[in-house]
């Protein structure tokens, strides 16, 4: 079933749509696509077709000649910290049906849904220009109430400030944990690549999501217009016909740098656009990861 | 090769500049929208540039192109190929010039004239018939018509029994070179011809008609008396003298009308003013009867022999005709007379009568035939009906449908983006 964004902003109850998203997401998946530092022994029970053979206990089958696995209750203490942008430029739909942030809000919800669900802790920093929400990371179904809740009154405005967004996020981790980054990364200075650096240095898991309209990729203007930046109020006269071509070398080149960017720092890039479902978006992540893709 | 018929209309090319204008003049209402990667958007080059490069460059050239080819149109192009050519040299346009000389040519002479004319009218392209009894004012409107005939080879074919005078080789000088020329002779002319004139009132105080014969020797009239008949009325022609000569002018009056009048137009009034008349200074001449009757009196034989001249000037819808003699003097008579045969002119027609013909050696030597159709020949001024300006409107039609659904998809563009920058 497709999640539509459109429709899922709709549902002024971010809790019931993130859970709608993350059943919708982790259905048919085998296993959890996040592990915590510890997992404690439960039972064994008979081996069945399909159960991985990680968890076949070959010492018992010396033994025995039967093929047991091996159950664990897992306590995982997984803290997670999402950094949500909440600055002006995310508040754009393009030829969408829905801004980049209402987007990201509900990618946001679903991610800390399905962090919480394996009871792992899960916190929020909302920032632009400056830190608009944060809740530190905790686990627990009414602490996961309060952070849906606080992102449903989150509203986009100002400028970003990726950097200072980073430095606070791992000030709450107060160890190794999991950092999700959702913004449209308009911002490259050279504070917010030693952030990351730092954030690789310390051992965090970054994930950043880069969220983009498809109308950003491609340049929705063919005539005169004056461009107006949300952020910076600068506008420019630009002709879209003549521009179309620089344009998009430019994008491509500033989506490949982020791409190298984090390669290089040993993040993971996940690029998505307001126009793809949203489960589906979070599936194709959830699955790679799963699998072992890219990480 | 391409003719351009109206080659006038190329100055419509300035309209061109309209949109192009207009163009330039759109960017400077460019729209505002807000687009957060607006600092990779390239900005538009320096204002010299921008002047240069017109807003929609693709819908300008597509509007451009439909001007363009609207005044094409107009210009009403042809294009010249050697199909075309050969198409225009297998039809004829002709001219039938049928002689209406001798009304009195009869039912059975004027079924033969009609089937021959008909006959010429089949096998053209374009038929034009003209009836004359004057075959050289005939060649003229022949020529008129042939200029501006459709794309063809021009002819003219002239019907008639070629009285002697009828034509010369200096008639056909009216047609362009490349007109061909034939003469169907549609009788031969009988050897004696008689024809009865219209009676004539006041000769000898009595009615006469004159019947007269032409043969191979000469003119002979036979007159006949029809009784006294009924006293001519002469008052349409006043004779004005001093008062001691008015007298002596109404017998000059008497002694003109003797001869004989005859009948003519009732409302053409005529006074003669002969010195010491009363008559009010008149105006020139610009009644057309009037006009003849002055050319008339002008060449009148009478006039010469008696040695005077007459001054003939318009006043209150009359003719005057002053004679600088006295009403008592001897040369009264003629000059009245000379005045009545002006007004009510001869009553037998100049070749009603011939019986000599022109010579078929002539006809041969005057005929000639209808040039082919050039290249050159396709700048003369056409009656086109069907030029190839169609196509050119086919063009402009089609590129107005373009134009349409550019305009259309180009707001719908705006409309999303102002939807899209809104949001």
């Amino acid at each position: 079933m497709v999640l539509d964004p459109a429709a899922l902003a709709a549902i002024a109850d971010l809790e019931l749509v993130s859970k709608r998203i993350v059943d919708g997401t982790i259905s048919g998946l085998h296993r959890s696509p996040f592990h915590g530092y510890s997992a404690e022994f439960s039972q064994y029970r008979h081996y069945r077709p399909g159960d991985d053979l990680k968890y076949v206990d070959w010492k018992l089958f010396a033994r025995t000649d039967r093929l047991y696995t091996k159950q664990f209750r897992e306590t995982t203490n997984l803290a997670c910290q999402i950094a949500l942008d909440a600055s002006a430029s995310m508040d754009y739909a393009g030829e969408s049906t829905v801004t980049k942030f209402t987007y990201a809000r509900l990618l946001a919800g679903a991610f800390a849904h399905l962090v919480s669900r394996q009871g792992d802790a899960v916190g929020l920093v909302a920032y632009a220009d400056t830190l608009k929400q944060y809740l530190p990371s905790r686990g627990g179904q009414a602490h996961l109430r309060s952070l849906l809740l606080t992102l449903g009154r989150t509203e986009a405005g100002g400028r970003t400030n990726l950097a200072a967004a980073l430095a606070r996020t791992m000030d709450l981790l107060k160890r190794r944990g999991l950092v999700v980054v959702i913004s449209d990364l308009y911002d490259e200075r050279e504070e917010v690549e030693q952030a990351l650096r730092q954030a690789a240095h310390i051992g965090h898991e970054v994930i950043v999501f880069h969220v983009l309209s498809r109308a950003e990729v491609e340049l929705p203007f063919h005539d005169d217009v004056e461009v107006e930046d949300p952020e910076s109020g600068r506008v420019i006269l630009s002709n879209g016909a003549v521009a179309v071509r620089a344009y998009r070398e430019a994008i491509s080149a500033f989506l490949e740098r982020w791409r190298s960017r984090c390669a290089t720092y040993g993040l993971e890039y996940v690029r998505v656009f307001t126009e793809t479902p949203l489960d589906a978006a979070l599936r194709a992540y959830v699955r790679r990861r799963a699998l072992g893709g890219a990480a | 090769m391409i003719l351009w018929l109206a080659p006038a209309a190329f100055a419509a090319f300035a309209l061109l500049a309209g949109p192009l204008i207009a163009h330039l003049l759109a960017r400077r209402n460019a729209r505002r929208v807000i687009f957060p990667a607006a600092h990779f958007v390239p900005p538009a080059q320096a204002a010299a540039i921008r002047l240069r490069r017109p807003a929609d460059l693709a819908l300008l050239i597509v509007r451009l192109a439909i001007l363009s080819a609207a005044v094409l149109a107009a210009a009403q192009p042809l294009f010249v190929t050697r199909w075309n050519l050969s198409a225009w040299n297998a039809r004829i346009s002709r001219v039938v010039i049928v002689d209406t000389t001798g009304a009195d040519r009869g039912q059975h002479s004027s079924a033969v004239i009609d089937g021959l004319a008909a006959r010429e009218a089949v096998s053209a392209y374009v038929t034009q018939g003209i009836d004359t009894a004057d075959l050289r004012e005939g060649l003229q409107r022949a020529a008129n018509w042939l200029a501006f005939r459709p794309p063809s080879r021009g002819e003219v074919v002239v019907v008639s029994d070629f009285r002697r005078g009828a034509l010369d080789r200096d008639s056909f000088e009216v047609l362009p070179r490349d007109t061909g020329i034939r003469f169907i002779r549609w009788r031969s002319l009988p050897s004696e011809q008689t024809t009865t004139l219209k009676p004539i009132e006041g000769w000898r105080g009595g009615r006469w008609q004159a019947t007269a014969t032409v043969d191979k020797d000469g003119i002979r009239t036979d007159w006949a008396s029809l009784g006294r008949g009924q006293k001519e009325d002469q008052s349409w022609l006043t004779v004005l003298a001093a008062p001691a000569d008015a007298g002596a002018a109404a017998r000059a009056k008497t002694a003109a009308a003797s001869f004989g009048v005859a009948p003519g137009e009732a409302s053409h009034r005529c006074r003669v003013v002969f010195t010491g008349g009363d008559e009010a200074a008149g105006e020139p001449i610009r009644t057309p009867w009037m006009a003849r009757a002055a050319l008339v009196l002008r060449d009148s034989d009478l006039l010469r022999q008696a040695d005077v001249a007459v001054a003939a000037e318009e006043r209150g819808g009359a003719l005057i005709v002053r004679a600088p003699v006295s009403g008592s003097s001897a040369a009264a008579p003629a000059v009245v007379r000379a005045v009545m045969l002006a007004m009510r002119p001869a009553v037998i027609g100049g070749r009603e009568l011939e019986t000599a013909a022109i010579p078929d050696t002539d006809l041969a030597a005057w005929r000639r035939d209808p040039a082919a159709v050039t290249t050159s020949d396709m700048r003369r001024r056409w009656q086109l009906t069907d030029t190839d300006g169609r196509a050119f409107w086919a063009l402009a039609l089609v590129l107005l449908g373009i134009e349409s659904w550019m305009r259309r998809s180009r707001r719908r563009v705006v409309a999303q983006e102002a939807h899209a920058s809104a949001a």
